[in-house]
């Protein structure tokens, strides 16, 4: 637990020291703006949640993908994923509390893209169930921690890793219900969408800002919150599998 | 005197990229015993195998063949004993958070290596100061000298207190005088009772400070010896220089047993390079029976020892 805990702070020190952890918050003030523009043009004030929450998720997501899934490879390339080959602790406890570091700084796109709207359109929002919000959040970036992990660690399987984070991240949002409630796509694409822990994620997100009364909180919290355990299970298995791998193929070190 | 690392016929081999010649073998049947608390070098060029055989004895790397133990402890099979009882530096500027500084380094290491809090605090200070870096501990590693940066090294790869540490190649881009100063610190790890492997490719370094050194080309343990045992083969490969030599003499200078070359430089002395025990003497013996004062000897560095042992590979670096 200690280790976990330095490594979280460790993590959170150098975010805020290097530049690259944290410009991906950029996207949300402008995809707010984007969103909201559309919002305002087909003149659906009813969506105006919706184009605030999207960018949010975006953002978290973004976050998971590139800069904590940035973890692994840059210890790699610094020569620190040896030193940490060969330390007591287990990398797979290491790298999930460093990308969670990484995705503490990400709800930090909860007030930005309020502050955007507000300022840019005048947009004030209710939220009807705060705590319901900040639950399916913090969930949600446990979530994407957990994907982000998994991530990070196929950056040292595959040299087409930054391919794969193109790639992955539009089919895994869209099937998320980020863009759009999940509910709004095909049928057959549903059942798809259910498996991923960012489908209830931002539908608990919608609900607990736009809808006065929100049933089954409890059972969906905890599909959530099974799904992104789920992704930490795999993740810190992946994590150990490719230490083991990396030690026999000798791809440890970048030369 | 117990052995805290041994080797078994290791061998090592990697798949070649873009190569259908077979695998690339970087360890050769390596066999080696450490005894506690010795400095043992590892000697040889870039590409002989050193880096390979240190990632293996700290876990980093599994061997293809043969076994490998540190205090006992299996490198494959027990990974966790060994991994809590050692500690790891490298040379250069990999391996550091330089972004942070020299003490958010000490801590994030000490707490992957189990070091509770209350005893990592102090035992960082104390580092801190060993390496001279108390007056810097709170300033960005990126902004220390290389010098700098390779005592923080030793400092985070001490801070896990262990019985055995490597350190590869720890000098190399370092001053002469950064370099004596880290000599002398791993002499004070050495005097705590610490045993330490070191690889180089730099002969004075393995001079100075090792107890016993292995030379390795190839994947291969040439020899493993005391400094004194080096000393015998320096003085096989004693030399010795005459002014003005006299045809006659070089001429039997080239025909006696044990002498390998004779070669005279443009400033009228002549070389005489043996190359087995006793030639020296005999080339002496001969020298000053003939009446020749202008005579002077002197033995080979270990640079030369390393040229002889290797075939001439030894200094293509």
């Amino acid at each position: 637990m200690r280790a976990a805990v330095a490594a979280y702070r460790m993590q959170m020190s150098l975010v805020f020291r290097t530049p690259n952890f944290w410009m991906v918050q950029f996207i949300t003030p402008a995809q707010t703006i984007l969103f909201l523009s559309v919002v305002d043009a087909f003149g659906r004030p009813d969506l105006v949640a919706h184009a605030i929450i999207a960018p949010t998720l975006i953002t978290i997501w973004y976050t998971a993908v590139w800069t904590g899934g940035s973890v692994v490879r840059n210890d790699r390339w610094n020569g620190n994923l040896e030193l940490h080959a060969a330390a007591p602790t287990s990398y797979g406890v290491v790298v999930p509390a460093r990308v969670a570091a990484v995705m503490s700084m990400a709800l930090t796109a909860v007030p930005l893209a309020l502050g955007t709207a507000a300022l840019t359109y005048g947009v004030d929002i209710d939220i009807q169930h705060p705590w319901l919000l900040l639950a399916a959040l913090v969930l949600v970036v446990i979530g994407t921690t957990g994907f982000g992990a998994i991530l990070t660690s196929m950056t040292v399987l595959s040299r087409a890793a930054n391919t794969i984070q193109s790639s992955a991240s539009y089919p895994f949002l869209l099937l998320g219900g980020v863009f759009v409630p999940l509910a709004l796509l095909p049928g057959w694409v549903r059942p798809i969408g259910r498996l991923i822990f960012l489908s209830w994620g931002s539908d608990l997100v919608r609900d607990g800002i736009t809808e006065p009364s929100v049933e089954g909180v409890p059972g969906r919290l905890a599909v959530l919150a099974a799904l992104s355990l789920v992704g930490f299970v795999v993740a810190h298995r992946l994590i150990r599998l490719v230490m083991r791998r990396v030690s026999v193929t000798g791809e440890i070190a970048v030369q | 005197m117990s052995i805290v690392v041994e080797t078994e016929r290791l061998r090592r081999e990697f798949k070649a990229r873009r190569s259908k010649s077979g695998p690339v073998v970087a360890l050769d049947g390596i066999d080696l015993r450490i005894e506690q608390g010795e400095i043992h070098g590892l000697l040889g060029p870039n590409g002989a195998g050193k880096t390979t055989l240190v990632k293996i004895l700290t876990t980093i790397l599994i061997p293809t063949a043969g076994r490998a133990s540190v205090l006992g402890f299996d490198v494959v099979d027990q990974v966790d004993e060994v991994r809590k009882r050692i500690g790891l530096v490298f040379g250069g500027d990999r391996g550091l958070y330089t972004r942070l500084t020299a003490r958010q380094n000490l801590d994030y290491w000490a707490a992957l290596y189990d070091v509770p809090s209350a005893v990592a605090g102090p035992r960082i200070d104390s580092l801190l100061e060993r390496v001279g870096l108390s007056e810097r501990a709170d300033d960005r590693v990126e902004e220390f000298s290389r010098g700098m940066k390779q005592r923080l090294h030793l400092a985070r790869g001490l801070v896990g207190s262990p019985e055995v540490l490597f350190l590869d190649e720890p000098t190399v881009g370092l001053d002469p005088m950064a370099s004596l100063r880290f000599r002398d610190l791993v002499g004070e790890i050495q005097a705590e009772g610490k045993t330490v492997f070191l690889t180089t490719h730099d002969m004075a370094e393995a001079e100075a400070v090792c107890d016993r050194v292995s030379l390795i080309d190839h994947g291969k343990i040439l020899a493993t010896e005391r400094p004194a045992v080096l000393g015998r083969w320096i003085n096989r490969f004693e030399w010795v220089e005459v002014r003005d030599l006299p045809a006659d003499l070089a001429e039997r200078f080239r025909a006696t047993a044990g002498v390998a070359s004779v070669d005279t430089r443009p400033d009228g002395w002549t070389r005489i390079q043996p190359d087995t025990d006793g030639a020296a003497h005999t080339v002496l013996e001969i020298v000053v029976g003939s009446g020749i004062t202008a005579v002077r000897t002197g033995s080979p560095s270990l640079e030369d020892v390393y040229i002889h042992v290797m075939g001439g590979r030894g200094m293509e670096l």
